[in-house]
């Protein structure tokens, strides 16, 4: 176009000088009013325009891409025709520069000077930008790209871009991906690791397509790309977070779960699966005895001896504080297991030595392999516990680390303690329980009353009784009811003898720890007595389990009892230690009958014996003897005339002369 | 009223299940409304079942991993934790009703579940001073609850659930000195009233562990059906302030023990006639034989002969309540409150 300069346009130009100080003001337009405002290049307003609602609307149609629209309107009394060059600046601004129409080099420049806006928009964005044409050649570099790959625009311009930036393997996908996306057209989203002067980084692109034209030629592709290296290396630690060990840098159990399910989801792993579960047998002594973080120390030195034996074929697992599991798959998986397993125990033969001092770790190892479809994860680790248990009966009092393969006998086991527990229960229930009642004498034969024995006529099989009875009781948590039980009987069999006209002094009972510990003793026996009229010095107790050691308050529950009247004795076992009888008051001991088993054969039995009922006599408390059951035992014991003794022996030489009952 | 009476139908379970550990059953079933019922039958035939809600997962898994059972049941409670959030998740918060005692104590016969029940009682037992609270209905075989032994107990858990899976699995209720109270008693009364030879029993201090610091209980009775109902409510302020509280409201105790057993005799009728379906005529004639008549004044009242009633009437009797001897199904009946 070519412009005249005649005097209207000079006028024109004067004036605009004269106002804006420029014959390009800026103008400004806002979303609800139709005044076009101008402006000097800085400055305040110092002319506005009433437009016509169309060509305000008209102006408004106008985004953020810098474009132009022309108006005619009156200014200064004039009429003016406009060229308004600009954008959308906020959401309810619109500005740029005005030129009337008298100066095209204004108009062009400003044109060029919206243009170059977008450019350095473009260059200046914090994401990388490229324009590809269909065949991937590089159209638009802006300078972030410029940054991350070290190359200036003007030499990539014209490059392959899958070439330039990719490796192979991605380039070819992504060459592929893109090709089918210039086919459909559609906008897509993919992440890439690009080739920078950093190293490779990841890249989140966003790739749009954009035509300039109608003809295929004319569509392009805008990748633009953010870097999400940092961010995705932020997920992935809280991945590694939650899936390993900081202590020993091995998997932890939250891995091993979703490892296990993952293998275990395909039949494929059917005898392809093993695991070792390893426990540490005496770690926690060697922890409490060393201090925390030597252990943590040990455990360290464990897990890498762990790691070196498993030779990176197999994966090692922390699954808690001191128990470890070894994940085996591959063919023969079983075969490869037990293999290792007996190297992880010839391994812990070896020493772990901490600032100059050495320590043998002992392992219980439990082998499982995964056999049956349907089994999940928590399954094979419960068989591999099982496993595990059994290697520690094998290699316990052997103070030797041992394996144990998983056999279905295991579960068995396990489960006869429910089967137990309930035929136990019906033995409650069913009141299968008895007592019987043995004679005691004193060595000149005159009755001391009777010691009563619980007996379980378990229907079906042979009675259980003594230790055995006890410590099946307790493990089920029936010692309250047994122990409440014996003094219900007991006092019932005495009250009933009494009526009978036959006099028993007293019978003395077993008590069940559990009943000591939990049960109100006190109360159970006051009120037994109670109930069948009964004197307190008709029942003697016998506690087990060294009760000097336990809490204050079982103490007090016994001198409770004794103040009553009812007396207390204390079993000694053969490998029991002496009580401590300035804290625990008591009437008296019982001798089990493995000392005098062993009087005829060891003098150190017979010392043992001799002092311990020394030290009754001074204290002037009472003993009894049990398990007297030949003569020879029998006469040796006649050298305590204070003694009590209860057996096979006693009662077959003294129950024709003089039985209690 | 804005409650609708008893309905018979009972909504459908969201989750079933039944398990045989040697020689005993375990069943397990989830409700609509999160209720889960565990009913675990002995060998001897004996069942008890506990009726607890599951407010929230905390519960059921407090509730599973005290069960006695657990190594064999634990993927059926994963199986109802997984339906119980799915129910959950749907819908919203349950509210805590309050309201007046008194008039709440009136609805409890129109509730028609176990699990309306349940969340009836809660209500009106915190209105009321009480924490927690037990509400226990156990049959005894034979008509006089003080002898016999318990045939079929049935628990509505308003405590934490771990307690009654314990007093089942360790027999206590053998040694529950409330139970051997309540066999013999009707009036409510302290805990400290019922233990007065053994207040620290052995019971009382694991109870204790479980939140049961002071208690009052209720028993009730029904004449000759050997069903005993016991109440049993504690807070866990110590005697006597906490006793004091709970005394103040023994009546309405007894009240809510009273209605409770009403409730599960009424529902033990509804569910015997329609599962006897005995005719007016024949429930006429096994309410003169429980009053003591014979065969023959049977005969004179029906104006049959003593054949007939024998041939026909009774065996029709026997066959409909799956009695062996008339004299059974006079029991079993009057069991079911059908001859009340």
């Amino acid at each position: 176009m070519v412009f005249r300069m005649d005097t209207y346009e000079r006028e024109a130009i004067d004036l605009f000088r004269a106002t804006f100080e420029t014959l390009s003001p800026r103008w400004q337009l806002s979303h609800d009013s139709n005044a076009l405002e101008l402006s000097p290049i800085t400055g305040p307003v110092a002319a506005a325009i009433k437009l016509s609602s169309e060509q305000a609307t008209q102006i408004r149609t106008i985004a953020g891409v810098t474009s132009s629209v022309t108006v005619d309107a009156l200014l200064f009394e004039k009429k003016f025709r406009l060229h308004l060059v600009g954008r959308k600046i906020d959401r309810t601004k619109w500005a740029g520069t005005a030129s009337p129409s008298v100066d095209a080099e204004a108009v062009a420049g400003d044109l060029a000077r919206g243009l170059s806006f977008a450019e350095t928009v473009l260059s200046e964005v914090n994401s990388l930008v490229v324009i590809l044409n269909r065949d991937g050649n590089i159209q638009r570099f802006n300078r972030f790209a410029e940054e991350l790959s070290g190359l200036r625009e003007a030499d990539v311009i014209g490059k392959n871009a899958w070439d330039l930036f990719m490796s192979e393997e991605d380039g070819t996908e992504s060459r592929q991906n893109i090709e089918g996306f210039f086919l459909r057209g559609e906008a897509y989203e993919v992440e890439r690791t690009v080739k920078t002067i950093r190293g490779p980084r990841l890249f989140q692109f966003r790739n749009k397509f954009a035509r300039t034209g109608d003809r295929p030629d004319d569509t392009f592709l805008i990748c633009s790309g953010i870097d999400i290296t940092e961010e995705r290396r932020a997920r992935d630690r809280l991945t590694e977070l939650a899936n390993n060990d900081t202590l020993t840098g091995l998997r932890n159990r939250n891995y091993l779960m979703d490892r296990l399910e993952h293998l275990m989801a395909t039949p494929k792993s059917i005898d392809r699966l093993a695991l070792l579960f390893i426990d540490l047998d005496n770690f926690k002594r060697i922890n409490d005895s060393l201090g925390h973080r030597e252990g943590d120390q040990l455990l360290k030195q464990v897990a890498k001896r762990l790691q070196r034996v498993a030779r990176d074929e197999q994966e090692v697992i922390r699954v808690s504080g001191d128990e470890f599991v070894i994940v085996v798959s591959g063919d023969f998986a079983r075969f490869t297991a037990q293999e290792l397993a007996n190297r992880v125990v010839e391994d812990f033969d070896l020493a772990y030595v901490l600032r100059a001092n050495s320590y043998r770790m002992r392992a219980s190892i439990g082998v499982v392999e995964h056999v049956q479809q349907g089994d999940n994860a928590f399954d094979l680790l419960t068989r591999a516990d099982l496993a595990m248990y059994a290697a520690k009966a094998v290699g316990k009092g052997k103070d030797i680390s041992a394996c144990h393969a998983y056999t279905p006998e295991l579960s068995e086991r396990a489960e006869r303690g429910l089967e137990f527990y309930q035929a136990l229960q019906y033995g409650f229930l069913r009141k299968e329980f008895a007592l019987d009642y043995r004679d005691c004498y004193t060595v000149d034969g005159t009755a001391r009353g009777l010691l009563a024995l619980v007996r379980w006529n378990r229907a079906g099989t042979t009675p259980v009784e003594g230790r055995e009875l006890f410590s099946m009781v307790e493990s089920c948590g029936f010692g309250v009811q047994l122990g409440e039980y014996q003094l219900t009987e007991a006092c019932r069999q005495l009250q009933e003898w009494r009526a009978a006209g036959q006099f028993v002094e007293h019978v003395t009972l077993d008590v069940p720890y559990a009943q000591l510990v939990d049960g109100d003793l006190a109360g159970c026996v006051s009120e037994c007595l109670r109930e069948h009229a009964m004197d307190p010095s008709a029942l003697r107790l016998i506690v087990q389990n060294r009760p000097d050691q336990t809490a204050t308050h079982v103490l007090d529950k016994l001198e409770t009892i004794r103040s009553t009247g009812v007396q207390i004795f204390v079993a000694l076992t053969a490998d029991s230690a002496f009580p401590n009888l300035a804290k625990l008051h008591v009437d008296g001991l019982c001798l089990h009958e493995e000392f005098v088993g062993r009087v005829a054969s060891e003098p150190v039995s017979r010392a043992l014996v001799k002092g311990i009922v020394g030290v009754c006599n001074e204290m002037e408390l009472s003993v009894l003897v049990h398990g007297v059951d030949s003569e020879e035992q029998f006469r040796w014991l006649t050298q305590f005339p204070e003694a009590e003794v209860q057996g096979r022996f006693v009662t077959d030489a003294f129950s024709a002369t003089g039985s209690s009952m | 009223m804005d409650e609708k009476v008893i309905e018979a139908a009972t909504p459908a379970p969201l989750h079933e299940e039944e398990h045989h550990i040697f020689n005993e059953c375990v069943e397990l079933s989830l409700s609509q409304d999160s209720i889960l019922t565990r009913r675990l039958i002995r060998s001897d035939g004996a069942s008890f079942s506990q009726i607890v809600a599951i407010d929230r997962m905390d519960d059921l898994s407090d509730f599973a991993t005290a069960d006695p059972y657990q190594t064999r049941l634990e993927g059926s409670y994963d199986r109802i934790r997984q339906k119980c959030v799915a129910a959950m998740g749907s819908e919203r918060m349950k509210e805590v009703k309050t309201g007046d005692p008194v008039r709440l104590i009136g609805e409890i016969s129109m509730c028609a579940t176990e699990g309306a029940l349940l969340s009836k009682v809660r209500t009106i037992i915190a209105s009321l001073g009480g924490m927690q609270f037990t509400y226990q209905w156990i049959r005894f075989n034979g008509a006089n609850p003080s002898t016999g032994d318990s045939v079929e107990s049935r628990y509505l858990v308003g405590c934490r659930p771990a307690w009654t899976q314990q007093y089942i699995a360790r027999l206590w209720y053998m040694n529950d000195p409330y139970v051997t109270y309540a066999r013999k008693n009707v009036a409510p009364a302290l805990a400290s009233h019922v233990n007065v030879h053994r207040t620290d029993h052995w019971l009382v201090t694991e109870a204790r562990m479980h939140g049961f610091a002071s208690g009052i209980v209720a028993p009730a009775h029904i004449h000759g059906h050997g069903l005993v109902g016991l109440l049993h409510v504690s807070n866990s302020i110590r005697a006597p302030d906490g006793e004091g509280v709970l005394w103040d409201n023994r009546v309405l105790f007894r009240a809510i023990s009273s209605e409770l057993l009403d409730w599960r005799v009424s529902q033990v009728r509804q569910n015997a006639l329609v599962k006897y379906e005995l005719s007016e005529q024949e429930t006429e004639i096994l309410r003169m034989l429980r009053d003591g008549a014979s065969a023959s004044h049977v005969a004179d009242q029906l104006g049959m002969s003593k054949h007939t009633v024998y041939k026909t009437i009774y065996q029709r009797i026997t066959r409909k309540t799956g009695a062996t001897r008339i004299t059974d199904a006079v029991e079993k009946a009057a069991a079911h409150g059908l001859l009340d």
